[in-house]
């Protein structure tokens, strides 16, 4: 199962970082859309949580947009299968 | 049954204001004050020393509840930044407040959970050597620590002290503890060549996993449930920590407040804080106290206020 901007979006919404979590932009960086350092904290744990992988501080920096996100999360599980 | 009677604080009257200097730490004010949460931090004067603000905070508690010093059976101190490394300050604490010669004094080193693992400590000691009176001390200025250009830290430590007298006829009653201690994390929260480290990522992700399942255990081995607890009283890591736990308990934000937005995080200092006003509500009938932070380590226990007879 492919993960999707959809389940990043509720792992987002689920954080209650941002009033309005399906509204965010793909492309955008995340911090420019209200979601700072401490936000990203929060949602890094809730996706880890959920797709039960560690997600080490390396690989942090570069995990700035919802799509970033997507191709990570599907590189990561596509490793673990 | 020994419990807590009255608590003391003092607080400097030095400020930084976090919202002017946000911008040059990387932060904003928006950020300072919906997820840091400290607007401004207390600090000690120049002249001020550790023993100083302690000594005040006992002074105080022994004034309030019209104590003589000599009926003080054990004295406790919870901290790791005294002024110096010997004799350990319970001790100069005593000397200044002219406490009776038998009466006990050790310190604790612990950071953040210390005052609820200093609460276990002193009424098992008081109940193990039939003592009456024991007054509980957290003093621990981080400022003498936080490097003041650190990112990580520089917005979020405050410096405080306070007093906790324990009896045997107190207004709060102790209830059972848990403690745990994750050691792998050690480093993550540490003094390294006198200077503050904080790995921010790894001390959140240990509060917001580790505390919420911790304080749900604690109210069960107390035989009560979450809707039975009043007010929890969380160690004011950050305002986005206490608000992360709160929506991980989860709990009525109402009953988790955050209340060192005028001083900052004042380490050990930071429940016995809230507790001294917590403590006049007498709605406020169980209370979960849980500390958490350096080792990493946690401390909860549930204390439970007294019918007047």
């Amino acid at each position: 199962m492919k993960v999707t901007r959809e389940d990043v979006c509720n792992a987002i919404k689920q954080t209650k970082i941002v009033a309005d979590s399906e509204n965010l932009r793909d492309d955008i960086e995340l911090t420019d859309q209200g979601i700072d350092s401490l936000g990203m904290f929060n949602v890094i744990l809730v996706l880890q949580e959920k797709y039960q992988i560690d997600i080490p501080d390396a690989d942090i920096d570069e995990l700035t947009t919802v799509q970033k996100l997507v191709m990570y999360l599907n590189m990561r599980l596509d490793q673990t299968v | 049954m020994i419990g807590i009677t009255s608590i003391a604080t003092y607080i400097p009257e030095n400020r930084i204001d976090n919202s002017q200097r946000a911008e040059s730490l990387g932060s904003t004010p928006e950020q300072v004050k919906d997820r840091i949460g400290f607007l401004q931090l207390a600090r000690l004067a120049d002249d001020q020393t550790t023993l100083d603000i302690a000594a005040q905070a006992v002074e105080t508690l022994l004034h309030k509840n019209s104590i003589n010093p000599d009926l003080i059976d054990v004295l406790i101190v919870v901290g790791q930044n005294p002024d110096r490394k010997i004799p350990h300050i319970s001790a100069e604490i005593h000397g200044r407040m002219g406490l009776s010669p038998s009466c006990a004094c050790f310190d604790l080193g612990l950071g953040c959970s210390g005052f609820v693992y200093g609460l276990s400590v002193i009424s098992s000691f008081m109940r193990a050597n039939n003592m009456r009176h024991g007054v509980l001390v957290t003093a621990d200025p981080y400022s003498r620590i936080v490097d003041p250009k650190d990112k990580s830290t520089a917005l979020i430590f405050g410096d405080a002290a306070t007093a906790t007298l324990l009896t045997e006829n107190p207004l709060y009653e102790l209830g059972s503890f848990t403690f745990g201690t994750q050691g792998s994390g050690a480093d993550e929260l540490s003094c390294n060549n006198s200077v503050l480290f904080m790995n921010g990522r790894a001390v959140f992700n240990f509060a917001a996993t580790i505390i919420p399942e911790n304080i749900r255990e604690t109210i069960v081995k107390n035989n009560l449930s979450m809707d039975m607890i009043d007010c929890f009283v969380l160690h004011q890591g950050s305002r986005y920590i206490v608000d992360t736990i709160t929506d991980r308990l989860p709990s009525d934000p109402q009953k988790v407040p955050f209340m060192a937005s005028e001083y900052g995080n004042t380490v050990s200092s930071s429940i016995p804080l809230m507790l001294s006003q917590l403590m006049d509500q007498p709605k406020n009938k169980h209370m979960v106290l849980c500390g958490f932070g350096l080792g990493l380590s946690w401390s909860t226990t549930v204390i439970k206020r007294r019918e007047k007879k």
